[in-house]
């Protein structure tokens, strides 16, 4: 089972958090083609943007 | 290109690559053995492995600019081939990189080959390396299932049936091919024994019944004597009547006539074209892992044998290295020699002077191996050779005199019983021998009971009462 260490998780969360809409929009579709730890960020993030826009 | 854009996007591309691509330098072009570099030490670290970590890794450890930065990165990962080719893709990275190999390999031969400073030999045996390397860098053969194997093995156990329990090289004592059914392929075995105890003469012996009695072309990579000074006391063990002094000095009555005599009596050791002796000082394990696996593509080499492995020079110089690793790394690339060429590797070794410090009949244990204590690991076997008449020691425990033998202690024996067994030996001649023992009584050895069709034990006999008196303390 793929896993990010804690650091890895942070700082992956941090680049996506930082991320134009137009590059989250890309990496969204990386990790949804890719799968894994990634993926799981990206949904949380995808959320996170989705509340403050509401 | 292709390879690692897959890897970046499909996960579970990853192990096979890995499985296929051991080394970054299959690739060609520096930003792909960069990233491919951040790929393994992702996976090494059990880290996922994606655009953003293989990114993260690269900038870490400053090289990001160098791979080709963020953007080209990710451009792999959008410029696949098809995933279904991966293995084919692979097997082109590998080829390609072969020749790259075989052709640095040819121009450093061509340099070295007209450098007038360079010893030719040298220049072969890293040549020789080199490719022996690239073989095993191309090795990646995959697991094979029991059920494949088991036809195999029962052959080995078929012809064991025939050979009388034998599935190694002879050794060429009878209790000892008994405890180990010979010398076993892929087995890296040490002998160890403090200085005088007769090392080099069990090695030429063993060395002899192999090559010379049983005809299986065997190698010796003597670092510590000349080959003809191991020539002359081969002569010694061929030759009635002659120590390996006698030879050395040359003192005879009968003058060249008697030489001639001499010559004539060795004929078995003249016509052993199939025993091989590099006297190379100080080889280190690669330059020895080259020769050997040369001598057994060429002559297809059944047994080698390493007198003595402290002779041996690591590769660590100037990197910090210490003697202990050295050895470490010796030791390792025996067992790995013994397991890639498939023979059995036997190495002499020294034992630390503790022995001699060490009371009663100063015999040698396993934290005795000299300046490491990973070749008691990497050895599937550890005998020590010990003689009570070097030590002015008259009789064994159990009453046996130890005048003209010695003492072979299995000390360590993975997969096998341990025990000590005592042999003839007119150390002067370099003779061993089979003293006049008798096997197991036939009650207590395992046999096959035809009517049922099972092995049968019956266990250990009773002693008899006259040796029960013979254990009483009065």
């Amino acid at each position: 089972m793929e896993a990010y260490s804690p650091e890895m998780a942070q700082w992956v969360a941090k680049v996506l958090r930082k991320a134009s809409p137009k590059e989250f929009d890309n990496w969204r579709k990386y990790y949804e083609q890719r799968g894994g730890p990634g993926l799981e960020l990206v949904k949380a993030e995808l959320q996170a943007r989705q509340q403050v826009n509401v | 290109m292709s390879v690692l854009g897959i890897i970046l996007a499909e996960a579970r591309t990853l192990h096979t690559v890995l499985s296929i691509l051991s080394t970054a330098d299959v690739f060609y072009v520096e930003k792909h053995q960069l990233i491919y570099t951040a790929i393994l030490h992702l996976h090494q670290q059990k880290e996922a492995v994606d655009l953003l970590t293989v990114v993260q890794h690269l900038r870490g450890k400053g090289t990001l600019k160098k791979a080709g930065d963020t953007h080209y990165i990710a451009s792999l990962s959008q410029n696949l081939g098809n995933v279904a080719n991966l293995e084919s893709y692979c097997r082109i990275l590998q080829q390609q990189y072969a020749r790259r190999v075989v052709i640095k390999a040819g121009h450093l031969l061509e340099q070295h080959g007209y450098d007038e400073g360079q010893d030719p030999l040298e220049v072969v045996a890293q040549a020789q390396m080199q490719l022996t390397r690239l073989q095993q860098g191309l090795d990646t053969r995959g697991a094979v299932s029991a059920a494949a194997l088991l036809p195999s093995v029962l052959d080995s156990i078929r012809k064991a049936v025939g050979q009388k329990g034998m599935t190694g090289v002879p050794t060429g004592l009878t209790e000892l091919n008994d405890a180990t059914g010979g010398w076993q392929p892929t087995d890296f075995v040490v002998i160890g024994a403090r200085p005088g105890m007769g090392k080099t003469a069990a090695l030429l012996y063993h060395a002899r019944e192999a090559a010379i009695v049983n005809n299986i072309p065997t190698a010796i990579f003597s670092m510590e004597m000349p080959a003809a000074q191991l020539v002359l006391r081969l002569l010694a063990t061929e030759v009635d009547g002659y120590s390996n002094n006698d030879l050395r000095r040359g003192k005879f009555a009968g003058g060249v006539e008697e030489v001639d005599h001499i010559a004539s009596k060795a004929q078995r050791l003249g016509g052993a074209h199939n025993l091989f002796i590099d006297d190379t000082p100080a080889l280190n394990i690669h330059q020895l892992s080259a020769k050997a696996a040369r001598l057994v593509a060429e002559h297809g080499v059944g047994l080698i044998l390493i007198d003595y492995l402290q002779l041996m020079s690591g590769t660590n110089k100037g990197r910090g290295g210490n003697r202990e690793t050295d050895i470490a790394e010796i030791s390792r690339g025996c067992k790995a020699l013994a397991k890639e060429l498939n023979v059995p590797v036997i190495a002499l070794s020294q034992l630390s002077r503790s022995v001699e410090q060490r009371g009663g009949e100063k015999r040698p244990q396993l934290s005795d191996l000299r300046e490491s204590g990973t070749i008691e690991q990497d050895a599937d076997m550890v005998i020590f050779l010990w003689r009570g008449e070097y030590y002015n020691i008259e009789e064994y425990a159990d009453g046996t005199p130890t005048k003209d033998t010695i003492l072979y202690d299995i000390a360590k024996h993975r997969g096998g019983a341990l025990g000590e067994m005592v042999f003839g030996c007119r150390i002067q001649r370099g003779l061993f021998s089979d003293l006049n023992g008798s096997p197991a009584p036939a009650g207590e050895r395992p046999f096959y009971d035809k009517e049922s069709k099972q092995t049968v034990q019956l266990g250990k006999l009773p002693a008899s009462r006259f040796e029960e008196e013979v254990d009483l303390p009065f």
